[in-house]
């Protein structure tokens, strides 16, 4: 099994597999590749692995339908188990976005800066969700924020790996319950930022955004899980 | 070696020990015979219909596949030069998608594209072999058509709004044996 490979370095490690940064094609590349599990059958190991890297693809181009920006995809590789992908450049993650301008300025100047790409982001989700899109892992980290030359702000979603499509008012909720965690937990003023997202998002997602917010009410009142049984 | 400027280079998968050259041509008036030769083999390149390529990445993409498929024997055509045809195309009909993406007799401005081992192109001695005018590839932009292109790879308006027409069209390349569009 190969570790390193020629040109590339990496750059994360996770429980599920490792991130590596490089050159691929003449394009700068995030290869993302899974383990394989020991613990598992080979055959059901392999089976699992490729299930998840199709959903993750599918998930991928599903969004750019929706008019959601993800990286392209320029291999998937079951073989290797390993999907390459386009490297957003330059950009830096919202989590890191959001800190820096908290940072920089007074609380109503922040919040200023901050609005548009809290717009752009309730904006994404929403559509997401019209498309019955349920990314799974919504976190500020997972969204990278890019500015052009003109100004024009990008909100660049990534990491599909726990994202599935269902017409589900519940996964809808818990995506969203999700993202108002990761928000709490990691920024101070974050109180703020969550209902000029949602404002968004119910325009986005005109649709069904009413079952999806009475939904989200009862995720946030008793947690992720639905049951505590078993 | 090609040392032509308007030949466009680049490195495939390393597995794979090979890259791709291709070149733009226009006002070809050999297309048919161009045509009868590739397809007997006497040829040995792809020649695609110019305009329904947005940028050479999108042949690099879907070469790549083709060339991968040749290295690990998974290969679902005859050859490689079909295999990359067939790997522009999200269809899984094969003999359509060679109509599709392959050259005309009537057609005028066609891409030429050759694998290569790493140290030698053959791409001069197929470009001798076509009347026509080489030009730079960045002409692509004028032969290109958008329109068709997004009929082909269903790319539909929303998504052309946010996502551009190259980042559509590559990713639905690298997937099309396991998305439905």
């Amino acid at each position: 099994m190969s570790t390193e490979f020629q040109g590339f370095e990496l750059i994360k490690q996770g429980a599920e597999g490792r991130l590596f940064r490089g050159s691929y094609l003449g394009k700068p590349t995030i290869v993302k590749e899974r383990f394989r599990k020991t613990y598992r059958h080979p055959d059901l190991d392999d089976y699992l692995t490729k299930e998840r890297m199709k959903a993750e693809a599918r998930a991928i181009v599903r969004s750019k339908a929706a008019g959601v920006r993800t990286p392209s995809i320029f291999l998937v590789d079951f073989e290797r188990r390993r999907i390459y992908m386009e490297d957003i450049k330059p950009s830096i993650t919202v989590k890191k976005f959001i800190t820096d301008s908290l940072l920089g300025c007074s609380g109503e100047d922040a919040l200023g800066k901050i609005k548009p790409v809290a717009l752009e982001v309730g904006s994404i989700v929403g559509k997401l969700h019209a498309h019955n899109i349920i990314h799974g892992d919504l976190t500020t980290s997972n969204m990278l924020y890019s500015i052009s030359e003109d100004g024009q702000i990008t909100v660049t979603l990534i990491d599909f790996g726990l994202s599935h499509v269902e017409n589900s008012a519940e996964d809808k909720g818990v995506d969203l319950y999700v993202l108002e965690r990761a928000l709490l937990s990691t920024h101070a003023n974050a109180d703020k930022l969550f209902p000029i997202i949602m404002q968004s998002y119910k325009k986005a997602n005109n649709k069904d955004s009413k079952t999806v917010l009475d939904k989200f009410e009862d995720v946030r009142a008793r947690g992720r899980k639905r049951t505590m049984v078993g | 070696m090609s040392d032509d400027l308007n030949v466009f280079c680049e490195e495939l998968d390393s597995c794979t020990g090979l890259r791709i050259s291709i070149a733009l041509l226009r006002n070809v008036e050999n297309s048919k015979d161009v045509k009868a030769k590739v397809m007997s083999g006497s040829l040995q390149c792809a020649v695609i219909k110019a305009s329904l390529i947005v940028d050479p990445c999108q042949v690099v993409v879907a070469a790549n596949r083709a060339a991968i498929g040749l290295s690990t024997g998974t290969m679902v055509t005859r050859s490689v030069y079909t295999e990359l045809l067939f790997n522009l195309s999200i269809s899984k009909n094969i003999s359509q998608s060679l109509i599709k993406f392959g050259v005309h007799e009537d057609d005028q401005d066609i891409l030429v594209a050759t694998f290569d081992k790493q140290d030698a192109s053959s791409i001069d001695s197929v470009l001798s072999e076509i009347v026509g005018r080489l030009v730079p590839l960045s002409e692509l932009r004028n032969i290109c058509d958008r329109k068709l292109v997004c009929k082909s790879y269903k790319v539909g308006d929303l998504e052309a709004k946010t996502t551009t027409l190259l980042d559509s069209v590559v990713s639905r390349i690298a997937t099309s044996e396991f998305v439905s569009h």
